[in-house]
């Protein structure tokens, strides 16, 4: 048994879709043991939700991060990453449904979606672009890393190689015991591979000192 | 009307809800207390913090459950007792206005704690209660399926309290915007998008706008919650439940699967994003002495053969034989690349075991290699039919023997360095030059045996040509650049340092290969002002390096005309010429071009 009720709207088509609810409502009311009078709100409406009034000239993409927020992006945007171009072509125009990234967290998605929406834009200098990039990459080491994940995922490669760069970067000219330090990486070498390991660096290290 | 169509068990609960309510109200400032230093923890952490009641014990939250005894249902939006001091009063039109804007929306049987808990809140507004979170049958946070389901709704009932979570609430949901953006107008159009106001086509101060019980609304989440909710569809298989707060989404999602606070470190990189992180690196030191000594993770990832194909050991003069036939093994026979440049230590059977076993290579370095002979490269040539590139600059054991074997077994040849190796006779060049057409940087320096019918041999076999190097070689005249002239329309580089070429030469060489952009004729003693007139009237534009060091007949005049002329020019070599009096032109120029003098 389906009941409906919906929320008052200012609905042009409302009466005849009320009264056929009033109808399933006085029905579910004969089945209740209970013969207290039903109120119902029974103004049906085919009204979008609030926040399609606010809705883009473009088409939008839906996608929903793993908390579930719910992020509208202009398709364009969407359209940088691979995955979403596959999968909005695999599901064809009439789907609306958000797009659900369980993989993705919504503060790295906001910040993926920043990324597309600046680079989804063509006309842009150079200079700016690499000025901009550096400045978005200005992140603490969790969102670079996850970031960097979402861009694998998401199939995204001028962003997975942006943020390869700067892990890269981050790596570069360090020993292993500072890299150890800086990701806080546990060193899960036994002793004899640790041994093994230094053995074959010795040459090098014979060289610097 | 207060009271419709309610079954006993309802009843029991609501007046239990009601209770709890009232105690709520007791606590609300107390409770206001230890939420705001919440409030300043959580703004540190990730944003699932805040909906984790049972974590919390301190929060008032109350627990609505319903045995599964499949009791009739009635509708959910009738009805409920006002807590409060008053009752609201319904009618069938929802009179009460805070609740006529409000759509909830019932559609399974089982749900309609939930649906009951959003009439609750959409009565004292969305700030008022907050729901915490929904546990459906057959998911408890211990385990236990008790069959019932349990809604969690915290409880705010003083103004204050009201305030604070409202404030609290916009400000999670606008967290993302905060956390990059200063001002709340600067919050990026995708979480405006979803987080704009009912009706409203421009963002709105959330924090100055009061809410109303129209930003609000509950209903079941499904994949396509607009069709469902539009068709009336009966939602079975809806797996959970979102809230539209202020126009944003929030779906409460089951505890079980809850994403909480998740720190991401480089350890949760797969393989293959370190493999694309790893190909960032420098081959040397920082791949192969270091990201393979990190740990485990690391040096799985550091060792895939692709990340090995290209080597370096320029700068590790010292590297031992044995080390360059173990890391090349680590290319698994796929080594394009091999730059042994001035490893001495490196002995020839392992320069001939790489070769050997790596058949695929492209480029091979060897300069400054003094031990590596004629039986290496011969070797190399046969091992590798796909070189490309071969230097062997400095190897002063190379004989025509080498060129000889390069030319017949590497057709592909397109760079080969001879820069200063032992005596090639013309034959090989010349059998070099016939068999490998594509040659198109070459370099022999240093060599008395290239004279101008060498010359004229090569650049009748190699039309490609870009690069020539031929300094040092004191036999090559004129001749041999007006044989270039007709033959390598392509050049773009050209040396001829130390050779007895004149202006005349220059001439027909620029006037017919329009790409030329560097020239050397350091120490060419016949170069006078009248070369310097051809480049300026046939390169002055393109010209971006020249080199006429120690060309005594080279007048003043001519070098300043070079300066202020040539406009691409970015480095001249002067030096040893008896000018001394530029200041004039090099002020002019600035740092624009580079002047050697």
């Amino acid at each position: 048994m389906v009941r409906k009720s919906f929320k008052k709207k200012a609905g042009e088509s409302a009466a005849a879709a009320a009264s056929s609810s009033r109808a399933a409502a006085g029905t579910s009311n004969n089945n209740d043991d209970n013969s207290a009078p039903v109120d119902v709100k029974a103004e049906a409406t085919t009204a979008p939700l609030p926040r399609a009034s606010a809705a883009p000239t473009e088409r939008a993409i839906r996608l929903r991060s793993a908390e579930g927020t719910v992020f509208t992006v202009e398709d364009s945007t969407a359209r940088m990453s691979a995955f979403i171009r596959n999968m909005l072509e695999f599901v064809g125009d009439e789907d609306d449904s958000a797009v659900p990234l369980e993989d993705i967290d919504a503060k790295t998605l906001a910040k993926v979606i920043e990324y597309c929406r600046y680079h989804a834009q063509a006309d842009r200098p150079k200079e700016e672009k690499v000025q901009w990039d550096r400045d978005f990459l200005r992140v603490d080491q969790s969102l670079l890393f996850s970031l960097t994940l979402a861009a694998n995922f998401l199939d995204i490669p001028d962003l997975l190689e942006l943020c390869c760069r700067h892990i890269a970067d981050m790596i570069r000219g360090k020993t292993p015991e500072q890299i150890r330090a800086a990701f806080n990486i546990e060193n899960d070498f036994t002793p004899e591979e640790e041994e093994q390991v230094r053995a074959e660096n010795a040459w090098a290290e014979a060289d610097t000192h | 009307m207060r009271l419709r169509s309610q079954t006993a068990s309802e009843r029991a609960q609501l007046e239990a809800l009601q209770e709890f309510a009232w105690r709520a109200h007791h606590q609300a400032a107390r409770e206001h207390e230890q939420a705001s230093e919440r409030e300043v923890t959580d703004e540190g952490g990730s944003s699932g913090d805040g909906w984790r009641a049972a974590d919390q014990p301190n929060t008032p939250t109350m627990a609505l459950t319903r045995q599964s005894s499949g009791d009739q249902v009635p509708a959910f939006d009738t009805g409920i007792p006002h807590w409060g001091e008053e009752p609201v009063q319904r009618t069938a039109h929802g009179s009460d206005s805070s609740d006529s804007e409000v759509a909830l929306r019932r559609s399974t049987e089982a749900a309609w704690p939930r649906a009951r808990a959003a009439s609750l809140l959409s009565r004292r507004g969305p700030d008022a209660c907050r729901l915490v979170d929904y546990l459906s049958p057959g998911e408890t946070a211990t385990g236990n399926d008790t069959g019932e389901d349990t809604l969690y709704v915290k409880v705010v009932d003083s103004e204050d309290e009201r305030e604070w979570t409202r404030k609290r609430r916009v400000a999670r949901e606008l967290r993302l915007g905060q956390r990059h953006h200063r001002r709340r107008d600067e919050i990026p159009p995708s979480v405006l998008t979803e987080g704009r106001f009912a009706g409203e086509t421009t963002p709105t101060k959330l924090h100055e706008r009061p809410l109303t019980s129209s930003d609000f609304t509950i209903f079941p989440h499904s994949n396509t919650p607009h069709k469902r909710r539009l068709a009336g569809v009966s939602d079975e298989s809806a797996e959970s439940w979102s809230v539209l707060l202020a126009g944003t989404r929030k779906q409460l999602r089951p505890r079980s699967t809850s994403n909480a606070a998740r720190r991401v470190t480089i350890e949760s990189l797969p393989g293959d994003v370190l493999f694309h992180v790893f190909r960032q690196l420098d081959w040397m030191p920082d791949l192969a002495l270091t990201a393979t000594r990190v740990c485990r993770q690391w040096r799985a990832s550091a060792l895939d053969e692709r990340l090995w194909r290209e080597m370096d050991f320029c700068g590790y003069e010292r590297v031992p034989s044995a080390v360059v036939v173990e890391l090349s093994r680590r290319a698994n026979g796929t080594l394009r690349s091999i730059d042994l440049s001035k490893c001495h230590q490196v002995s020839n059977e392992a320069i001939v075991a790489v070769a050997r076993e790596n058949a695929g290579l492209e480029c091979v370095r060897l300069s400054w290699c003094t031990q590596v002979d004629d039986e290496v490269v011969q070797e190399v040539a046969r091992s590798c039919p796909r070189l490309r590139e071969i230097v062997l600059s400095f190897c002063g054991n190379i004989t025509s023997k080498s060129v000889e074997a390069l030319a017949s077994h590497c057709p592909r040849l397109t760079a080969v360095n001879l820069a200063c190796v032992g005596k090639v006779e013309l034959s090989a060049l010349t059998k070099l030059a016939r068999c490998c057409p594509n040659i198109r940087r070459l370099q022999i320096v240093n060599s008395l045996l290239v004279d101008d019918a060498a010359v004229i041999h090569l650049a009748k076999r190699l039309p490609h040509l870009t690069h020539l190097d031929l300094s040092w070689c004191y036999n090559v005249s004129d001749e041999s650049l007006f044989c270039l002239a007709r033959h390598c329309k392509h050049l773009t580089w050209v040396e001829l340092g130390d050779t007895k070429v004149s202006a005349r030469g220059i001439h027909a060489l620029l006037s017919a290969c329009p790409r030329i952009l560097h020239l050397n004729f350091a120490r060419c003693v016949l170069v006078d002002d009248a070369a310097i007139t051809a480049i300026l009237t046939h390169a002055a534009h393109r010209l971006e390096g020249l080199n006429i060091a120690s060309c005594h007949r080279i007048s003043d005049d001519a070098v300043k005309n070079l300066l202020t002329k040539c406009a691409a020019l970015k480095t001249l070599d002067v030096s040893k010429l008896p000018c001394r009096r530029l200041g004039d032109a090099l002020r002019r120029v600035g740092s624009r071009v580079e002047v050697f003098y």
